[in-house]
C-alpha cells in the first residue's frame, strides 16, 4: 500500500520525500479535525451526572 | 500471498498509529479545546459580572455574615461563577446544566440545586479528563474548595470522598445522602466519572460552607499560591 503510494508520487526523491510529508499531515488533520471529535462524542467519557436509572 | 500479507501489515500499523494519535487527542487535543473555551467563559463572566447592577443596595455590619442574594434566573449554559480546587491547582467557570452540550468544556451546576454559598447543595458535576477533573481522587477531606460569585467568596471544607453507583441521585440532595430531610448548611457536592475513561461509577466529593468573604475583600487566603 505504501509501496504503492510511494511509486506514484513524482519529481524524484525530493518530491517523494515532500509528498509522503504532504500525504501524512493531512490524513492526520483529517482525523484531529473531523473523525476523532466525531468518535470522542460516541464514546462514554461524558456521563459524569447522577441521575435516575 | 507475499502482497496481502505486506498491505494488512501495514493496514494494522496504521490502525495502531491512528489509536496512539487519538490517544494525544483525547489528553492534549481536548485540554486545548476545553482551556479555548474556559478562556472565552471567563470574558463571559467578566463581562456579565461588569454589567450586573449592584444585587445589595446596603453593605450593613452583618452583610459578611449572611450571603447576597444571586441571580435567581440563569439559564442553561449561562457561567454562573468560579470553582477553585487548591489541591488540584487549578480553576474553572462553572456553566448551568448538566447536559452533554453544557458540561462539555466546563463544569456545570445541576439546576434545581441551591447556587453557591445558599442552604441546601451546590452541586456541579464535570469530566473525568485531564483538563477538568482527572485528578479529583486526590481530593481528601479537611482541602478546600472555593466558589467566587460576582460579589463573594465561598471557602468550603471537604468532607467526604466516595465511589457511587451512576443512579446515587442522593449525593445531590439538599442534604447529601439524605433525601427529604430540610438542609441547615451549606453544602458543595462535586461529581465526575469513575474510573477513569470510564462511566460504570462516579466519583463524589461533599464539602461544606465554611465561611465567605466579599469580593472586596480580595482573593481569600485558602487561594495563596494558585
Amino acid at each position: 500500500m505504501y509501496g504503492w503510494i510511494w511509486r506514484r508520487l513524482p519529481f524524484g526523491l525530493p518530491g517523494k520525500i515532500i509528498g509522503s510529508v504532504v500525504l501524512a499531515v493531512a490524513a492526520g488533520a483529517i482525523l484531529w479535525v473531523w473523525v476523532f471529535p466525531t468518535v470522542h462524542s460516541l464514546l462514554p467519557f461524558d456521563d459524569v451526572q447522577v441521575g435516575p436509572p | 500471498m507475499r502482497a496481502l500479507l505486506r498491505v494488512s501489515g501495514e493496514l494494522m500499523i496504521t490502525l495502531g498509529l491512528i489509536v496512539a494519535l487519538f490517544a494525544a487527542y483525547e489528553i492534549w487535543g481536548r485540554a486545548a479545546i476545553v482551556a479555548d473555551h474556559q478562556r472565552a467563559l471567563d470574558a463571559q463572566l467578566e463581562q456579565q459580572w461588569a454589567q450586573e447592577p449592584e444585587v445589595a443596595p446596603t453593605e450593613s455590619a452583618d452583610a459578611s455574615a449572611e450571603p447576597d442574594p444571586e441571580p435567581l434566573s440563569v439559564s442553561p449554559g449561562d457561567a454562573i461563577g468560579r470553582l477553585y480546587l487548591p489541591r488540584l491547582r487549578n480553576s474553572w467557570v462553572v456553566v448551568e446544566g448538566v447536559d452533554p452540550q453544557h458540561i462539555e468544556y466546563a463544569p456545570g451546576h445541576y439546576p434545581g440545586t441551591a447556587m453557591p454559598g445558599q442552604i441546601g447543595n451546590f452541586s456541579v458535576a464535570g469530566h473525568r479528563t485531564p483538563a477538568m477533573f482527572w485528578d479529583l481522587d486526590r481530593v481528601q477531606p479537611g482541602d478546600v474548595v472555593v466558589v467566587e460569585t460576582r460579589s463573594r467568596w465561598y471557602i468550603y471544607r471537604v468532607t467526604q470522598s466516595r465511589v457511587v453507583p451512576p443512579t446515587a441521585l442522593e449525593v445531590v440532595a439538599p442534604v447529601p445522602n439524605q433525601p427529604g430531610v430540610e438542609p441547615t448548611e451549606a453544602n458543595l457536592t462535586i461529581t465526575t466519572c469513575h474510573p477513569r475513561w470510564s462511566n460504570y461509577e462516579r466519583l463524589i466529593v461533599h464539602a461544606t460552607l465554611e465561611r465567605t468573604q466579599a469580593s472586596s475583600a480580595g482573593r481569600p487566603a485558602e487561594l495563596e499560591g494558585l
